[in-house]
C-alpha cells in the first residue's frame, strides 16, 4: 500500500525544525517560570492586539474593494494625528474627539479617496493598484509630518491610565491594552458579521465580485465602494488612536506597522477577518517569546525585527497552489508595435547624448546657473539616479511583461553591493561585477520559487517579506558587511580603460559609463521584447491557462524572468556600492525599494524607457531647488508629489510614457498607426465610462431600453443572438 | 534614494552624545586665548592693511563657511535642522558685533539628506566656494577624503578645516582636519579597530552614587544599528568600573511599543535593580518610564538619561517623567541669564533653542575665535585654510564659560559636567547647585581598554 504525505505536513515539519533550530540556537537561558510565562502572555497578547486591529482593517479594506491598501497605516497614522489635535490640542471631550475622527474625518477621507481614485482602478494592473497605495502612503506621511512637525514632542495619553491595571502573575495588564484585546476582538467578529450577515456587506463584497452584476441586483456600486474605503478609514483611525500611545505619535512607528498587518492579514488569507485576529496574536506571541526567552546573538542582532517578514513568508508558503483562471484575460492594449532595431538604437544614442551633453556643459540654458558651478557635485548626484535608473530597468522584464509584482529588487541590488565589496570591489576588480551577477541570478530565482505557486498579490507580499528579511538578516549580518569595517569600502575600478568611482575626478566618466551600460541594456531589452521569450512572459502575464494550453512552460518562463531580473539587480547593486563609496548596514530598506517601483509604474512600467524617465523625474526636484532655490510651492509639489503620481496612475494606468509617446508619435506624418490606436483607445474608453455609469444607476431605479441592453451587452462582452427588441420590454409597453 | 530610518536616528546621536572626550592633560605653552580678547585685537587690526580675498571663500568683505546637516530628508524632515538655524543666527548675531576676521561672515547650508553621497558632496561644495565647515552635524559621512586633499587657494592640497558641532562616523571623528565640539571616545591613533583604550565620561554615574551608593540596574543599549551598540560597550565598562552591578544590558529600540519595554521593567523587577540608564533616546525613555509606572515598579533611585533627553519631547510627558536625571556638558539653556554667550544663542533662536543648536553655535564661537586670532597674530590677510589649521591645533576653547576648558586641535575636551533633573515638564539643575558652573574633575573621566565590536556580542 502506498503511503501518501501531504506536501503541507512536510512544509510543516520542516517548517517546525526550523523554527526549533533557531530556538536552541538562541536559547536565553531564562527560566520557564510563572514570571516569565506571564511576561510573555500579557506582552505577547498585548502587541497581538495591537496588530489585531490593524490587520483586521487591512483584511475588511481588501474584502470590500479587492485592493490591498497599503496606505491603510499611514491613514490610521494621520487621523491619530487629527484626534490628538483635538482631544489633547483642542481639549475636546475624548468621546467627542472619537466621533469626529471617526464617523465624521475618516468616512470623508474614504469618500474622497474612493471618488478620485479608487474607483478607477478597478480593471488596473495589480502593480498600479498596489502602488497608487503605495503613493497614498507616502503622501499621508508626507502630510502628517508638514501639519505636526516631528521636532514638537507629543503625548497622546493611554485611557484610564492612572487606574491601576488587572494583575495577572508579576505582570499589570492595563487598562488601555485591556480595551484595545477587547476592541480588536470586537471588531473581529462586527466586522465579520457585516460582511457575511448584512445587506450592506454581502453588497461590498459582491461589488468587489462583480461591479456590473451587483448593479444588476439593485445594490449602488458607486455608494457601496465608498462606503467600503470609509469602512476601511473608519478602522484604521481607531487602529491609530489604540496603537499611537503604545508606539509613540510618531509618524514612522505608526506607519511601519503595515508590514506586521500583512503578515498577520496573510494568515487570515487576506479575507477572514477572525483569522486576522489570531494572526496579530501569533505575530505577538511570538515577538514577546523573542524579546524573553532568546538572545540573538551579534551574528543575528536584528533577526527580532524580522519575526513579521519571517512568519509573512511562512504564511504564504501554507497558501493553497493557486489555481489557473480561465476566462480572464486581461490584455492591456490592443494593439503594441514593436520598437524597430533602429529605432532602439537611435534611443539608446538619444539618451547617451542627452546626458553626454549635459555631464560636458554643453545645453547652453544650462551654463550660468549654480549647475555649472557644482558640477562635480552634479556629475555625483547623475551617477547615482542613473544607477537607481538601472534598478528600475531590471524590473521592466520582470513586472512590465511577465507580471510578477516584485518588491524584492532593491534589495536584491543590495546584496550584490555588499557581495561586490567581497569579491573585487576592495581590490577594485572588475570581474567581481561578473561573479556579482552569476550570484545574483539564481537569487532572483529563490524568490521565484514562491511564485511558481503564488500569484499576484501574494507573490507581491512573498517578495515584501524576502526584502525585509533580506535587510535584518542577510545584509546585516557581520560576515557580510562587518559593521566595526566603516569607510570606504570600494575601490575605484578600470574597465576597458575607463576609472569609475565616486572620486570627484572620476565621476564624469562614471557617469557616461552609466549611461552607456543603460542605453546598451535599454537596447537589449527592446531586442529581447521582439523575441520568443518576451511574448510568453507578456502572454503569460495576459492569461497563464491560455499560455499553458498552447505549450508554453509556466514554470520554466518564470525562472527565466526571475533570473534575468535579478542578473540586472545585481549589477545595478555592484554600480550602487562604487558611486556610494561606503555601505552602512541599514541602506536597503524594504521602504526605500517601494518608490522605486511606484516611479516606475507612474512611468509606465511595460516600457524600457520608463526607467530613463524616472531617472529624469528623480533628478527634476532636486535640479529645481538648484535653480530656483527652495520655494515653498516646489516644497509643497514634492511633498503631495507621490499622492500626485497614484491620481495620475489611475487617470493614465499604462504610464506617462505610453500616453506621452503615443500623442508625440501621432504628430508625426507616417505614424498613422498611433493616430488610429488613439481613437481607438478614446472611443473604447468613452463607450466603457458610459456604459458602467449607466450600470451603476440601472437595476430598479431606472427602465432597461433595448439600446441600453445592447450598449450593456457591449460592455460586459456579451454576445447574443436573440432579437433584443423583442425580448425586452419597453417602459410603455405595459 | 532616501533610507527609511528616521527611528535609529536619534538612537544614534545619542550614542554620539555619550561618546566623551578626552582628559585633561599637561599644560600647553602655546595655548591661545579667550574668545573675547582675540576679537579685540582682532579689530585693532582691522585697519592696518588693505583687506584681500586671501583663500578660497574669503573676499576682501566676507567669510564664508557650510554648514552641513541632515535636514531635508523626507523622511526625517527638520533633523538637524537646529544646526543650521543656529548658524544663520550666528552669523547675523556676529556681523552685529563685528563680523570675524574684519569681514562679515557668510553661511551657505548644505542638505546632506541622510545620504552619503551627499555628505561627501557637501564636502566638494565647501572645499570650493568655502573656508571651512562650521557647525555640521550629518550621521552618515563615511568617506572624508576630500577633507584631508582638499586643495587651498595656491593649488595646494592643504585639507578643509572642519569645526564639526557633532560627528558620528569614526572616520570624521579621527580625520586630520576635523575637531568636533562634542567629545570623542576613540583614541584616533591606528585603525580604530580591535582592543583599544576609549574614554569615557563617568561623572555623572558618580553623581548618582551620592544618591545611592550601591547602585546595581540595567544599561539599556541603543540597538537600531550596530556601532550604536559598540558605542555603548565602552560606557557600560567605565560604569562597572566605577562601581555600578549591572543586572543586564538590553537592546532597546525608541520604535518598540510601550508593551515591549516590560522586560526591561520585569528585569529591574526580578533583579532588585535600583538604577536604569537609558542609552537610547527620549522616546524610549519615557515609553520606560510609563510601563515602570504601569507595572508598579518602585524602588529606582536614579532613572539617567544622556542629553538626548534633554528635549522639548521629554518635557511634554510630564509627570511620567519626573525625577529623570540628565547630564550635560554645557551650561544649560534654562540658566542663559548666567552666561552672555548662551543667552545670546537663547535670544537668537527665538527662545527655541535644542542642544544641536547650542552645539553649533559653539563650534562657530571656536571657528571665529581661531580666526580673530591669526588676524590679532598675522594681520587681516592672513585668512587661509594653512593658518586656520596651525591655528586649530593649539586652539583652546570654552565658548566664554558655556563648556569646560577644552583644546580642540588637541582632541582633549571637557571633563566638566552639570546634572539636571526634570519635574512637571521642567528642567532643574542638581549639581552643582550653583548657577552658571560646570563641575570639572580630571577623575569625571576614564579610560576602559576593551573591543566594542567583540563586548557587543555581550549585549542581549
Amino acid at each position: 500500500m502506498r503511503l501518501k504525505v501531504s506536501p503541507r505536513l512536510i512544509s510543516a515539519i520542516v517548517v517546525g525544525l526550523v523554527v526549533l533550530f533557531f530556538v536552541t540556537k538562541n536559547w536565553g537561558g531564562a527560566s520557564v517560570n510563572a514570571t516569565t510565562i506571564s511576561s510573555f502572555l500579557v506582552v505577547g497578547i498585548a502587541l497581538g492586539g495591537i496588530y489585531a486591529i490593524t490587520a483586521g482593517g487591512l483584511v475588511v479594506t481588501y474584502a470590500t474593494t479587492g485592493i490591498f491598501n497599503f496606505s491603510h497605516a499611514a491613514i490610521g497614522c494621520f487621523l491619530a494625528f487629527c484626534y490628538w489635535q483635538l482631544t489633547v490640542k483642542q481639549g475636546l471631550p475624548t468621546l467627542v474627539a472619537i466621533a469626529i475622527t471617526l464617523l465624521v474625518i475618516a468616512p470623508a477621507i474614504g469618500f474622497l479617496l474612493d471618488k478620485l481614485i479608487m474607483r478607477r482602478l478597478r480593471d488596473a494592473a495589480l502593480v498600479v493598484q498596489l502602488m497608487v497605495t503605495v503613493g497614498l502612503m507616502l503622501t499621508f506621511m508626507g502630510i502628517t509630518l508638514t501639519i505636526w512637525s516631528p521636532k514638537t514632542g507629543r503625548i497622546l495619553p493611554q485611557f484610564f491610565q492612572d487606574t491601576k491595571g488587572v494583575q495577572l502573575g508579576d505582570v499589570t495588564a492595563t487598562w488601555h491594552r485591556i480595551i484595545t484585546v477587547v476592541i480588536a476582538l470586537l471588531v473581529a467578529l462586527g466586522l465579520r458579521f457585516l460582511l457575511y450577515r448584512t445587506r450592506l456587506g454581502i453588497s461590498m463584497r459582491a461589488v468587489v465580485d462583480s461591479r456590473s452584476l451587483a448593479g444588476l441586483t439593485g445594490a449602488k456600486p458607486s455608494i457601496i465602494s465608498g462606503a467600503s474605503w470609509a469602512l476601511g478609514c473608519m478602522t484604521a483611525g481607531l487602529a491609530g488612536i489604540l496603537i499611537a500611545p503604545e508606539t509613540g505619535l510618531v509618524v514612522e512607528n505608526l506607519t511601519l506597522i503595515i508590514v506586521v498587518a500583512s503578515a498577520a492579514a496573510a494568515i487570515a488569507q487576506l479575507k477572514s477577518i477572525p483569522m486576522a485576529f489570531i494572526g496579530g496574536l501569533i505575530i505577538g506571541l511570538s515577538k514577546s517569546f523573542s524579546a524573553v526567552y532568546l538572545e540573538w546573538g551579534t551574528d543575528w542582532t536584528y533577526a527580532d525585527e524580522a519575526i513579521p517578514a519571517a512568519i509573512l513568508f511562512i504564511a504564504l508558503l501554507f497558501l493553497p497552489m493557486a489555481r489557473l483562471e480561465t476566462g480572464k484575460i486581461r490584455i492591456t492594449k490592443r494593439t503594441e508595435r514593436l520598437t524597430k532595431p533602429w529605432e532602439a538604437a537611435l534611443g539608446a544614442g538619444v539618451m547617451i547624448a542627452l546626458v553626454g551633453a549635459w555631464a560636458n556643459g554643453w545645453i547652453p540654458w544650462l551654463s550660468g546657473t549654480t549647475f555649472g558651478e557644482r558640477s562635480t557635485v552634479w556629475l555625483g548626484r547623475g551617477a547615482g539616479f542613473m544607477v537607481i535608473g538601472l534598478i528600475m530597468i531590471s524590473l521592466i522584464p520582470l513586472i512590465g511583461w511577465a507580471g510578477q509584482v516584485s518588491f524584492a529588487n532593491f534589495a536584491i541590488a543590495g546584496i550584490g553591493a555588499v557581495l561586490f565589496s567581497h569579491f573585487g570591489g576592495q581590490n577594485g576588480d572588475a570581474l567581481g561585477i561578473v561573479w556579482v551577477m552569476l550570484i545574483c541570478a539564481p537569487l532572483g530565482l529563490a524568490i521565484a520559487l514562491p511564485a511558481l505557486r503564488l500569484k499576484g498579490l501574494y507573490l507581491a507580499l512573498a517578495t515584501m517579506a524576502f526584502a525585509e528579511i533580506a535587510d535584518k538578516v542577510i545584509v546585516r549580518h557581520p560576515n557580510m558587511l562587518d559593521p566595526s569595517a566603516t569607510g570606504v569600502l570600494f575601490k575605484p575600478v578600470d574597465i576597458f580603460g575607463i576609472t569609475i568611482s565616486s572620486d570627484p575626478s572620476d565621476r564624469k566618466a562614471f557617469l557616461m559609463f552609466l549611461v552607456v551600460t543603460f542605453s546598451l541594456l535599454f537596447f537589449m531589452l527592446e531586442m529581447l521584447r521582439r523575441s520568443r521569450w518576451a511574448r510568453r512572459w507578456i502572454a503569460m502575464s495576459d492569461s497563464p491557462a491560455a499560455s499553458a494550453t498552447i505549450g508554453v512552460n509556466l514554470t520554466t518562463t518564470k525562472m527565466m524572468v526571475f533570473m534575468l531580473s535579478g542578473a540586472m539587480a545585481g549589477f545595478a547593486g555592484c554600480m550602487f556600492g562604487l558611486q556610494r563609496g561606503a555601505l552602512s548596514v541599514d541602506s536597503f530598506p524594504l521602504f526605500a525599494g517601494l518608490p522605486l517601483v511606484l516611479l516606475l509604474a507612474v512611468q509606465g512600467v511595460r516600457y524600457p524607457v520608463a526607467a530613463f524617465m524616472g531617472v529624469i523625474g528623480l533628478a527634476s526636484f532636486p535640479a529645481l531647488y538648484e535653480v530656483l532655490g527652495k520655494p515653498s510651492w516646489l516644497t509643497a509639489i514634492e511633498l503631495i508629489g507621490p499622492g500626485i503620481a497614484a491620481i495620475a496612475m489611475a487617470y493614465r494606468p499604462e504610464g506617462a510614457v505610453f500616453y506621452s509617446g503615443r500623442d508625440l508619435a501621432g504628430l508625426l506624418p507616417w505614424r498613422k498607426d498611433a493616430r488610429l490606436e488613439k481613437e481607438l483607445m478614446v472611443a473604447k474608453e468613452r463607450e466603457q465610462n458610459i456604459g458602467k455609469d449607466e450600470i451603476n444607476d440601472m437595476g430598479l431605479a431606472r427602465p432597461f431600453t433595448p439600446d441600453k441592453v445592447a450598449q450593456l451587452d457591449r460592455v460586459l462582452d456579451i454576445t447574443d443572438l436573440v432579437d433584443e427588441k423583442k425580448m425586452v420590454p419597453t417602459g410603455g409597453a405595459s | 534614494m532616501k533610507r527609511f530610518r528616521a527611528g535609529v536616528l536619534i538612537a544614534a546621536l545619542s550614542v554620539s552624545i555619550l561618546a566623551v572626550g578626552c582628559g585633561r592633560s599637561g599644560s600647553d605653552s602655546s595655548e591661545s586665548g579667550s574668545g573675547e580678547s582675540s576679537t579685540a585685537k582682532a579689530n585693532a587690526n582691522c585697519t592696518k592693511e588693505a583687506l584681500q580675498a586671501t583663500e578660497v571663500g574669503v573676499t576682501a568683505d566676507t567669510i564664508s563657511v557650510e554648514v552641513m546637516a541632515d535636514t531635508g530628508s523626507p523622511l526625517a524632515p527638520g533633523l538637524f535642522q537646529g544646526n543650521v538655524d543656529a548658524m544663520n543666527a550666528y552669523a547675523k548675531w556676529i556681523n552685529a558685533n563685528g563680523g570675524v576676521g574684519c569681514r562679515q561672515l557668510k553661511v551657505e547650508a548644505w542638505d546632506s539628506k541622510l545620504d552619503a553621497t551627499e555628505s561627501k558632496n557637501g564636502i566638494i561644495n565647501a572645499c570650493k566656494n568655502d573656508l571651512a565647515m562650521v557647525g555640521g552635524n550629518s550621521l552618515f559621512n563615511p568617506d572624508v577624503s576630500v577633507i584631508g586633499n582638499c586643495v587651498d587657494k595656491a593649488g595646494q592640497p592643504v585639507g578643509l578645516p572642519v569645526f564639526a558641532a557633532l560627528a558620528n562616523d569614526v572616520n570624521e571623528q579621527c580625520a586630520a582636519n576635523v575637531w568636533v565640539m562634542q567629545a570623542v571616545a576613540e583614541p584616533c591613533n591606528g585603525t580604530n579597530t580591535g582592543e583599544r583604550d576609549l574614554k569615557a565620561f563617568v561623572g555623572a554615574t558618580k553623581y548618582y552614587q551620592t544618591i545611592q551608593p550601591n547602585l546595581k540596574g540595567v544599561f539599556l543599549v541603543p540597538g537600531d544599528l550596530p556601532t550604536t551598540i559598540q558605542s555603548s560597550t565602552y560606557q557600560i565598562t567605565a560604569q562597572e568600573k566605577v562601581g555600578v552591578t549591572w543586572i543586564d544590558a538590553l537592546k532597546v529600540s525608541g520604535r518598540s511599543e510601550q508593551s515591549a519595554f516590560n522586560t526591561y521593567v520585569q528585569a529591574l523587577k526580578n533583579g532588585g535593580g535600583n538604577y536604569a540608564y537609558m542609552g537610547s533616546n527620549d522616546a524610549a525613555m519615557i515609553k520606560l518610564r510609563k510601563e515602570a509606572t504601569a507595572q508598579g515598579l518602585t524602588g529606582i533611585d536614579v532613572w539617567g538619561c544622556s542629553l538626548a533627553c534633554y528635549t522639548e519631547n521629554f518635557k511634554t510627558a510630564g509627570s511620567a517623567v519626573d525625577g529623570s536625571y540628565v547630564w550635560m556638558q554645557f551650561v544649560p539653556f534654562e540658566e542663559a541669564s548666567s552666561n552672555k554667550a548662551v543667552q545670546a544663542y537663547v535670544d537668537a533662536s527665538g527662545g527655541k533653542p535644542d542642544a544641536f543648536g547650542a552645539q553649533a553655535w559653539q563650534s562657530a564661537m571656536a571657528f571665529t575665535q581661531a580666526v580673530n586670532e591669526i588676524v590679532a597674530e598675522k594681520g587681516p590677510n592672513a585668512i587661509t585654510r594653512p593658518n586656520l589649521l596651525a591655528k586649530m591645533k593649539t586652539l583652546s576653547f570654552d565658548a566664554d564659560g558655556w563648556i569646560g576648558k577644552a583644546r580642540v586641535g588637541q582632541r582633549v575636551f571637557s571633563d566638566c559636567m552639570v546634572i539636571m533633573q526634570i519635574n512637571g515638564g521642567k528642567f532643574e539643575r542638581v549639581f552643582p547647585k550653583e548657577a552658571g558652573t560646570l563641575d570639572c574633575k580630571p577623575e569625571n573621566l576614564v579610560t576602559v581598554r576593551l573591543d566594542p565590536a567583540a563586548a557587543a556580542a555581550n549585549v542581549k
